[in-house]
């Protein structure tokens, strides 16, 4: 295991979310609002066609009905993160039509296409070379919103992008707004929600235990409390017959929305802890099953770290946390997160022994 | 976990905390593309010394181009409108205000100004004004307690008009809030006690409030475990840095939470006895705390319940009964005022009645109490309260505030 260093003391600390995170019923129809705040009037939307397939544009549309705002929508290839060529395209497109802001409606490679083109679009079209000066984001880019259509990595709330050769990273590119609403939610399967789960979970883990500043733990301990209520009723439900290009069954939209939203959260914590690896050696989205590996090394690692113990909390309950010696908290709190994925995994199993049946 | 059906969450400071987080500034400020600020501050900070230590915090990259340092404590449109031309006429690109809530919301009033290049700071006042970034602001607070350095809202008063504005808007947010326990040393112990309990009130009514949401309830429990921890120490060893850093990062943590959740009657009637009897804000702010909590005990029991923990520590948590945990975080804070009030020989008083100002008179009067009432009833923060409160629920509990007595909660009409 590569060396980790355990933050203990609060000596020094910094925090920025530069992001406004609104969540909830009908938050899309807030973003007209927000975005004249922002004095843009006619924002640039990039989507998928699988949010077009599900009719998610034309939901966003009509929340901009009765005001004076004009769209422009324009639709990826595909799925995946463009060419630079289609990139290029958007670029035009959006400074032949004087647009002034730019709203990501979509998962991963939409949000990232998104960031590229406020890059080009901010700091000119030569941000799109493969040369491109990585140090040139030093002002605030074009107003962005992102609205996800399902947990994903985290991105929508980060500080990086990528283009086909370089990689970005400034606080600037975080976007101004996240708007996580059960109303844009596409079907998702399994293997995708419990991926992200266990993706952020290891986040949100490996950030309460390692980090002593206090907005992160603030931030972890939602992020682990949202999945612990939201991942045993994704998994009781699954969406078997959930289609990635239709909208998600109505009694997973919420549980959905409040994984989107941990994703947001982990985005977060990942922006503020540049360079930082998991204690297991590697980013905690790589890898089959990061929440295995966080374990396997809370387990064996010596001595505990400090705050192992603490982590006893969010995963559990105050009632349950204090009833705990303080001695025997770090190895109950490896044992209340063994319990949580054996109890998701056996879910699960059933689950999916039910449905072949 | 309790999550409202719509919420937000936005706190686009940069926050920085340490024991020489001073020396962060001429990196911010380049990061930004600044390197002309004003300084503005007032009288007490600078003859502390506080500018100094600031000022030997800058290099190179940076050349302050003007010293602002006369800010009145409860700054008004006319100290704004100078600081502003002073701004401009010395060709300044950013601010760094160092002080406490009256420097930092007179800081926040200049940067309207000199950014909309506007001569007019009423045209913006009220919430949604502001459409563009504000010029860069740095905020170094010299008490723990407003937060100010983190929140979206800047009050001004309009003594022609015989009011105070109100401004509202994200893009107040100061870009960068540096934390450096070096700016509350100095802090005499009473203060620290009256401060610290005004950080207290907004977590508390962060975690208790209508608008709460999870993220301010997580930063808001963060916040009162740092109080509960550092705060009589520091009161007791004043020069005590690590625990000054804790208290000052609580402060802006719970700045924070509120500013995400807003507050509730605590705050309703502080502002209306300091509006009427001009009692600084942390001292009406310590009073209130557990009135308010008893007030609307009822309705956030799980609430309560759960703030014992930060409150009180496990070991009390523990022992404490699940039904009984409600009742004991209200005496927590209660206890907590009591031991303020012994720490600091009686200067921190725990009764309305017992408020003296520098010459021993005594600042609230019982013949006052009905106009702060009627007063309280004006106050935007009522509408974020658990509980409703009407002109007789305000006399109730500033009636019990001022003698110090419980709350006769069988008077309280649950709606």
């Amino acid at each position: 295991l590569p060396d980790f260093e355990e933050h203990t003391m609060t000596d020094f600390f910094c925090f920025t979310c530069r992001c406004n995170i609104a969540f909830g019923t009908g938050a899309l129809y807030h973003l007209p609002f927000d975005l004249s705040g922002m004095n843009v009037c006619k924002p640039f939307v990039i989507t998928g066609p699988r949010a077009v397939d599900a009719g998610l544009h034309l939901d966003l549309a009509s929340a901009f009905r009765e005001t004076d705002t004009a769209l422009g929508i324009a639709t990826l290839t595909d799925d995946l993160f463009p060419e630079i060529r289609e990139i290029e395209t958007l670029y035009q497109l959006f400074v032949d039509k004087g647009h002034d802001g730019i709203l990501a409606l979509g998962e991963g490679p939409v949000v990232q296409a998104a960031k590229v083109l406020n890059l080009a679009v901010c700091l000119g079209p030569e941000m799109l070379r493969p040369d491109a000066d990585s140090q040139k984001i030093n002002a605030p880019l074009m107003p962005m919103a992102v609205i996800p259509t399902g947990p994903s990595d985290g991105r929508e709330t980060d500080i990086t992008t990528v283009s086909s050769s370089q990689r970005f990273i400034s606080e600037f590119l975080m976007p101004d707004r996240v708007v996580i609403t059960t109303d844009t939610m596409l079907g998702a399967p399994e293997n995708l929600v419990l991926t992200a789960g266990w993706s952020c979970l290891a986040v949100f883990c490996n950030a309460f235990v390692f980090s002593a500043n206090p907005l992160i733990s603030a931030f972890a301990a939602t992020g682990i409390r949202l999945l612990t209520d939201t991942l045993p009723v994704l998994v009781k439900h699954p969406g078997h017959d959930e289609l990635r290009c239709q909208k998600a069954q109505k009694k997973r939209r919420l549980p959905l929305a409040r994984l989107t939203h941990a994703a947001a959260l982990a985005g977060v914590i990942r922006a503020n802890s540049p360079g930082q690896k998991t204690a297991h050696g590697a980013d905690a989205e790589s890898g089959p099953n990061p929440i295995q590996a966080l374990i396997h090394h809370l387990e064996t690692g010596i001595p505990a770290p400090s705050r192992l113990g603490d982590l006893l909390l969010p995963l559990t309950d105050p009632a349950r946390y204090t009833a705990v010696p303080g001695p025997r908290r770090p190895e109950a709190a490896i044992q209340a997160l063994q319990q949580l994925v054996k109890d998701l995994s056996c879910t699960m199993r059933q689950e999916d022994a039910h449905g072949n049946t | 976990m309790e999550i409202p059906e719509y919420y937000e969450f936005c706190s686009r400071v940069n926050l920085i905390a340490g024991h020489d987080a001073l020396g962060q500034i001429p990196g911010l400020l380049s990061s930004m593309g600044a390197k002309q600020p004003m300084l503005i501050t007032d009288p007490g900070v600078s003859q502390a010394g506080l500018v100094d230590i600031l000022m030997q915090s800058l290099d190179r990259r940076i050349t302050v181009r003007s010293v602002a340092d006369e800010v009145p404590p409860d700054s008004d449109l006319t100290t704004v409108h100078a600081l502003a031309r002073q701004y401009q006429d010395t060709a300044c690109d950013a601010i760094i205000a160092i002080g406490g809530g009256s420097v930092l919301d007179t800081a926040k009033g200049v940067n309207i100004l000199v950014s909309e290049l506007a001569d007019n700071l009423t045209a913006f006042s009220g919430a949604g004004a502001l459409k563009h970034r504000l010029k860069p602001l740095i905020a170094v607070p010299t008490t723990a307690g407003t937060g100010s350095e983190v929140t979206q809202v800047a009050v001004i008063a309009d003594p022609d008009h015989g009011r105070k504005l109100l401004f509202t808007s994200h893009f107040l947010i100061p870009d960068a809030a540096v934390i450096d326990p070096r700016m509350t040393l100095t802090l005499p112990p009473h203060i620290t006690a009256a401060t610290a309990m005004d950080a207290l009130s907004h977590a508390v009514e962060a975690v208790i409030c209508l608008a709460r949401n999870p993220l301010s309830t997580a930063l808001a429990h963060e916040a009162i475990d740092r109080i509960r921890c550092h705060l009589l120490p520091v009161v007791n060893q004043p020069e005590a840095p690590a625990g000054r850093l804790a208290l000052a990062t609580a402060a802006a943590l719970a700045g924070m939470a509120f500013s995400n959740a807003m507050v509730g009657m605590v705050h309703t009637l502080g502002h209306s006895v300091g509006s009427v009897c001009h009692v600084p804000h942390g001292a009406c702010m310590a009073i209130l705390l557990p009135y308010g909590m008893a007030y609307n005990c009822h309705k956030i029991r799980t609430q309560l319940s759960d703030l014992l923990l930060p409150l009180a520590g496990e070991e009390i948590y523990a022992r404490t009964a699940p039904k009984d945990r409600p009742q004991k975080a209200i005496d927590q804070v209660q206890h907590m005022n009591l031991a303020l009030h012994h720490a600091t020989a009686g200067v921190h008083a725990i009764r309305f009645k017992d408020i003296t100002d520098r010459n021993g008179r005594p600042m609230v009067s019982r013949h006052q109490l009905p106009e702060i009432a009627r007063t309280a009833l004006g106050d935007g923060s009522i509408f974020y309260n658990p509980e409703d409160l009407d002109y007789e629920d305000c006399l109730m509990v500033l009636e019990a505030a001022f003698q110090g007595a419980p709350l006769d909660r069988s008077r309280i009409r649950k709606g």
